[in-house]
């Protein structure tokens, strides 16, 4: 390097470019003298000057790979390890993470110019039901977030493994085990559109093929990517920068390809799954892509929309000589593989790829059942078998016009019927052939697939009607009839499936649960019943399929309201369950968790807490803390604590629960705002309307952030916080929140769901808190007769209105019409609920109530009793409840002159709430209940005054002196203690104390009390 | 952007109230600003596309301080930091570059990007950064012009005015400080 002193160079070198060129040289050897180094760099410096005009020049200067050279070293919590891909989307990189368990994942790097955070919210959208992906051909998804520059990227499992078609290609693969593959991709794509995920992007690069102990099994992976980054066909997504097209249109279908894209469903995945089955198969696209790829978007959208493909024979034939390598990767000579391909290959393919939607394929699982029936040369549907004619035309007999969906059941229940007329011809052509027990179970498998579909695709669809009327069920109901009648003839002796009980179990289950979904109990009874028995003789049976037998049947044991049915089946099953599988396998603790709901919903909730603590332990061991199933079970101890009111408990668990969600999902994740809520409702009822805001608040904020503000889940939220108003008496407050909550229900869900009818009835509950009777009476009115018509007396919704009535009439004396309406309501609940269900008991206290009013003392007396053998039973003695149950009973005995059966309770009632009042963590609400009972008991021989106003003055105390309630009780003991004065100062805090909103009829109650007091 | 955009001004007003020691705080406001400027015009650019690295300082200027009407101090404190910010990035992105080019620290695959293949007259931003070290140990305002012709990409006036010295000066400055740059960078 050059000699030093830079200000002596400087002055050399600027005093120098001031001569002329010639005179430099001479000039500086003079100055420099000895000093070689600092001559020769004066001189360099002069010719970089005068030959290097560019450098530094301009100011400016170029850099080039922030993004593309940027290999980043940790991104998130993964630390990166090398690029694995690049595509139009972004790059991919082999990532490692290290928390909270070390595994390679492929992190996938969206490319800039995308927004964001719509991606990332779009993503997490989803996230709840990509969560629920588990399929051993599905690739998991972990993960969504951005990087500091703004990057979103996308986690998700590592699969190594190549894109189908090459795999197929490289290996040599025949049709036939080709054909296999496929199907096992479309019941990967099948399982997704289960759990509501369309993949919108099914491509040869996206199905991965990788070898699991040595067999190739495909992979999917990319799942939730298309939706969050709202890919379209446009020209930025097209091509990259160099102008060459990226990826491909295709596999889009026509509806995906309009800019608009709207009306995309799993049927778009159909068609992406034919342009790639096409590929497989023939070895080439339908359409040419350079075709596609010279277009413009307009003529590529129009291609897609309105080119009829040519079939895969016709295709394969227009390749010519083209075709030899392909004949050789399938191990096929020309003539062959042209005859492999014509016929139903030709027809399964074109049906999925269908310009119209309606016309393909309604899901990946009925074109791999296709598939299926191909392989074992069975008659396909693509190519339309008669039967399918003949059900359509019955369809059309019975209603006139024919919903596609209902096309599509016929045309399912017609492909289990041609199905097994297949096997017969099936199983006679291999009378002589040893694989009969093999075919069997294919014949099984089929049948599952089969009814999978028709389960959960069609019929899980259409089961929320049964809550929206039952009207346009009448042609399923039909149909589901006349299946019936078929699986009944064919299981007889002699009829097809009689010695075939897997299957015959297989389709009477789905029959069964299809009646219990259309509300026929009846009918579905025979089925599941039939399936539950063939289940439990069959000793092959998988263990899984039992236990699903159970708990179907005990499932329509429950709805129908054969709770103690139910249960003895869930018992018997959780015995074996033990017995055969051992107390801590998941499937046994699967039916302890169920049972102890049922017993939950019996309202026995101490022994339904026992088993879901025990259920919670073992899958504390089993599964982790932080599975999803324990949580469940954790969330449902802590309901049965909370029912149980065990509050302390409740508030306990869901605070540990919450910690362990927090910690175990991502923040703001659905699932947290759970516990949230179910915290703040504990708190809530302790009385701690604070914190228990504060919780619901929370939870109102994850659920806006997550699902807007007008979804159903965030206006639960907005419901929960009108309750907590109206419990701490804001019920002018209340009542604005549940008018909006009504509002948006009734706007977003109609206004006689029975969501719209909860906030409506609750709407009414206010009104009737605030005086405004003839309001609520109208909104009560009008919501039993929408509740009444659309769902029938035994909903609950219609209850809940029906109750509110009858206790609206009884508040205003109105008893006739009160016991009217009670004793309608009662007869149902007794029948759905049980007698034991808290809603039944709260009907039986308001009957007893106005019989008491009536002075109808004999039938109170009855009523009361009752319900106090069935809550000491059930809550104890020690319950809030049942302390005032027994109160009013009490009382009854009093008004009959009967005090001697009273005292010994109402004694009882006093030690109980003493002792509670006394208690070191006594709360405020406790003390102030207690010296209510004392100023209030029945016979009047028990009341306390002296202790009333030391446990009324306690409890303002806990208040910090400034509650309007604590201040009125405690100037009422001071005045049944003779303490006139004392009464007086503390009625006057007590109107100072009132808050600003209150009803202008308790402020006047207030004051009137304070003129009483000062009276005397 | 807006929070980046507030405190930036804070900063600038503790500045011109004599707090001197807050202009080291611009420094990773802006250094944020200039990667996130530069990632996103990468994203929107050609791969092998270059970037006008002042130009990118220019579009921070507007976001950061934008409208506001500011006097040349200000300006320059504000130039001053941006030109340290993207000497920065400049010199890490070269360092990254060169460390994949020589296999790096660990596997990793080549990337076959086009602009990966050295440029003859593309800048070493490392040696660049070295030499530039050398002449702010002996010469600052010298090393300041660099920084503010090169890195901010402001004009010989401006610089001027930012340094309050005359055009002249600059000019003098900054070709003696290119000829000095150039043979040390090539000297070895």
């Amino acid at each position: 390097m050059a000699a030093g002193n830079l200000s002596r160079v400087k002055s050399l070198f600027n005093e120098a470019l001031g001569m002329p060129s010639a005179a430099r040289e001479a000039w500086l050897r003079d100055q420099c003298g000895a000093d070689n180094d600092l001559l020769q760099k004066v001189i360099r410096m002069l010719e970089a000057y005068d030959g290097e005009s560019q450098f530094m020049e301009n100011a400016s200067l170029s850099f080039a790979g922030i993004s593309t050279a940027d290999v980043p070293d940790v991104i998130g919590n993964y630390r990166i390890i090398q690029q694995i891909g690049e595509g139009g989307m972004g790059v991919v990189y082999l990532a490692e993470q290290s928390e909270p368990i070390r595994r390679r994942v492929a992190l996938k790097l969206i490319k800039l110019g995308m927004d964001t955070k719509s991606v990332v919210a779009r993503f997490n959208a989803e996230r709840q039901a990509l969560a629920l992906l588990d399929h051993p051909n599905v690739a998991r998804v972990y993960e969504a977030g951005a990087t500091e520059t703004g990057r979103p990227y996308f986690v998700m499992e590592y699969v190594p493994g190549e894109p189908i078609t090459k795999f197929c290609d490289a290996h040599h693969l025949t049709l036939d085990v080709r054909l296999n593959l496929f199907v096992q991709v479309c019941n990967a794509i099948q399982h997704a559109h289960q759990k509501g995920i369309i993949h919108r992007d099914i491509k040869p690069s996206n199905v991965l093929v990788v070898r699991d102990d040595g067999k190739p099994s495909p992979k999917v992976i990319d799942f939730g990517v298309a939706k969050a980054t709202d890919q379209r066909l446009t020209e930025q997504t097209l091509f990259t920068e160099h102008g060459v097209m990226i990826g491909t249109p295709s596999y889009m279908s026509p509806e995906q390809a309009e800019l608009s894209a709207i009306g995309v469903d799993a049927r778009s995945d159909v068609y992406s799954l034919g342009i790639l089955l096409y590929e497989m198969i023939v070895g080439v696209l339908p359409f040419e892509t350079t075709d596609l790829r010279r277009a413009a978007l307009a003529e590529m959208q129009r291609i897609i929309r309105e080119v009829e493909p040519s079939r895969p024979s016709t295709r394969f034939k227009s390749l010519g000589v083209d075709s030899g390598s392909i004949c050789e990767t399938r191990r096929v000579d020309r003539n062959t593989m042209q005859r492999m391909l014509s016929g139903d290959l030709d027809w399964i393919t074109m049906k999925a790829i269908d310009k119209d939607p309606s016309r393909r394929y309604a899901s990946a699982s009925e074109l791999a059942a296709d598939i299926l029936r191909h392989l074992h040369h069975e008659p396909v549907i693509a190519s339309p078998p008669s039967a399918i004619y003949k059900l359509r035309k019955f369809a059309r007999r019975h209603r006139g016009g024919v919903v596609a969906g209902m096309l599509v059941l016929i045309t399912l229940i017609a492909g289990v019927v041609g199905t097994s007329i297949g096997w017969q011809r099936a199983a006679r052509a291999e009378a002589i052939a040893e694989a009969r027990a093999e075919e069997a179970k294919r014949q099984a498998e089929l049948a599952n697939a089969v009814n999978e579909f028709l389960n959960k695709e069609l019929l899980g669809a259409v089961s929320p009607s049964l809550e929206v009327g039952r009207g346009r069920d009448v042609l399923l109901r039909d149909v589901v009839d006349v299946a019936s009648d078929r699986i009944a003839a064919s299981s007889a002796e002699g009829g097809r499936f009689h010695d075939k009980p897997v299957v015959e179990a297989s389709i009477r289950e789905t029959l069964g649960v299809a009646y219990m979904k259309l509300g026929e109990h009846g009918a579905s009874e025979p089925h599941l019943q039939r399936t539950y028995d063939l289940m439990t003789e069959l000793r092959d049976a998988d263990d899984k399929d039992r236990i699903r037998a159970v708990d179907n049947l005990a499932n329509l044991f429950q709805i129908s309201g054969r709770h103690r049915d139910a249960e003895r089946l869930h018992r018997d099953a959780l015995e074996a369950a033990t017995r055969e599988l051992g107390s801590e396998s998941p499937q046994t603790l699967v039916v302890k968790n169920n049972l102890a709901a049922v017993l939950h919903l019996q309202g026995k909730y101490p022994e339904a807490a026992a088993l879901f603590a025990e259920a919670l332990e073992a899958r504390k061991h089993v599964l982790g803390l932080e599975h999803k199933d324990t949580i469940t079970t954790a969330s449902n101890l802590a309901s049965a604590y909370s029912r149980n009111n065990q509050l302390d408990e409740a508030e306990a668990l869901l605070r540990e629960w919450l910690a362990v969600a927090r910690r175990a999902l991502p923040e703001g994740d659905l699932n947290t705002s759970y516990f949230l809520k179910n915290l703040g409702e504990v708190l809530a009822r302790k009385g701690n309307t604070t914190e228990a805001r504060k919780m619901m608040a929370e939870a109102l904020d994850v659920r806006r952030n997550l699902l807007g503000e007008e979804h159903p889940i965030t206006q639960a939220s907005l419901h929960d916080l009108a309750v907590l108003s109206s419990m701490e008496g804001k019920h002018e407050e209340a009542a604005k929140l549940f008018q909006q909550v009504s509002d948006v229900r009734s706007r977003i869900l109609g206004e006689a769901h029975a969501d719209t009818l909860s906030a409506t009835s609750n709407l009414a509950n206010e009104y009737i808190a605030l005086g405004r009777a003839e309001e609520a009476e109208r909104l009560l009115t009008e919501s039993l007769k929408a509740a009444g018509g659309q769902y029938g007396v035994e909903h609950s919704i219609t209850m809940r209105v029906m109750y509110l009535l009858g206790w609206l009439f009884t508040e205003q004396q109105r008893y006739d019409e009160a016991t009217a309406i009670n004793l309608r309501l009662i007869e149902t609940q007794r029948k759905t609920l049980g007698n034991r269900h808290p809603q039944t008991l709260g009907t039986l206290e308001t009957i007893a109530k106005a019989q008491f009013e009536q002075r109808d003392f004999a039938a109170a007396e009855k009523n009361y009793r009752e319900l106090f053998e069935t809550l000491r039973g059930s809550l104890g003695r020690d319950n809030p409840a049942t302390i005032r149950i027994s109160d009013s009973l009490a009382s009854v005995y009093v008004a009959q002159n009967n005090v001697d059966a009273a005292r010994p309770l109402a004694a009882e009632n006093i030690r109980i709430q003493l002792e509670l009042a006394n208690q070191e963590s006594a709360t405020a609400a406790q003390k102030m209940r207690c010296a209510k009972r004392l100023l209030d008991v029945e016979p009047v021989d028990l009341r306390d005054p002296a202790t009333a106003v030391m446990l009324s003055r306690e409890a303002s105390v806990l208040l910090n002196h400034n509650d309007a309630d604590a201040w009125a009780l405690v100037a009422r003991a001071e005045f049944r203690n003779g303490n006139q004065s004392a009464a007086v100062d503390a009625q006057e805090l007590a109107i100072q104390h009132l808050p600003d909103d209150t009803s202008s009829s308790k402020r006047a109650a207030f004051e009137k009390q304070l003129a009483e007091y000062a009276d005397e | 952007m807006d929070e980046s955009k507030i405190e930036v001004t804070r900063i600038l007003q503790a500045i011109n109230a004599g707090d001197e020691k807050s202009s080291e705080a611009l420094l990773p406001i802006v250094y944020d600003e200039l990667r996130r400027l530069a990632a996103s015009q990468m994203g929107r650019e050609k791969p092998g596309q270059t970037l006008q690295a002042t130009a990118l300082v220019h579009e921070a200027y507007l976001r950061l301080i934008g409208g506001q009407d500011t006097d040349w101090s200000n300006r320059g404190h504000f130039f001053g930091a941006a030109a340290q910010a993207m000497r920065r990035i400049l010199v890490e992105n070269a360092r990254r570059r060169n460390r994949i080019k020589r296999g790096g620290d660990r596997v990793r695959v080549e990337l076959t990007d086009v602009a990966d293949e050295k440029n003859a007259d593309e800048m070493d931003f490392v040696v660049l950064d070295e030499a530039l070290r050398r002449m702010e140990e002996e010469d600052p305002r010298m090393a300041r012009v660099v920084m503010l012709r090169f890195f901010a990409g402001l004009s010989v006036n401006d610089t001027a005015e930012a340094m309050g010295v005359s055009p002249m000066t600059v000019k003098r400055e900054w070709a003696c400080a290119k000829a000095w740059l150039y043979d040390e960078m090539n000297a070895e």
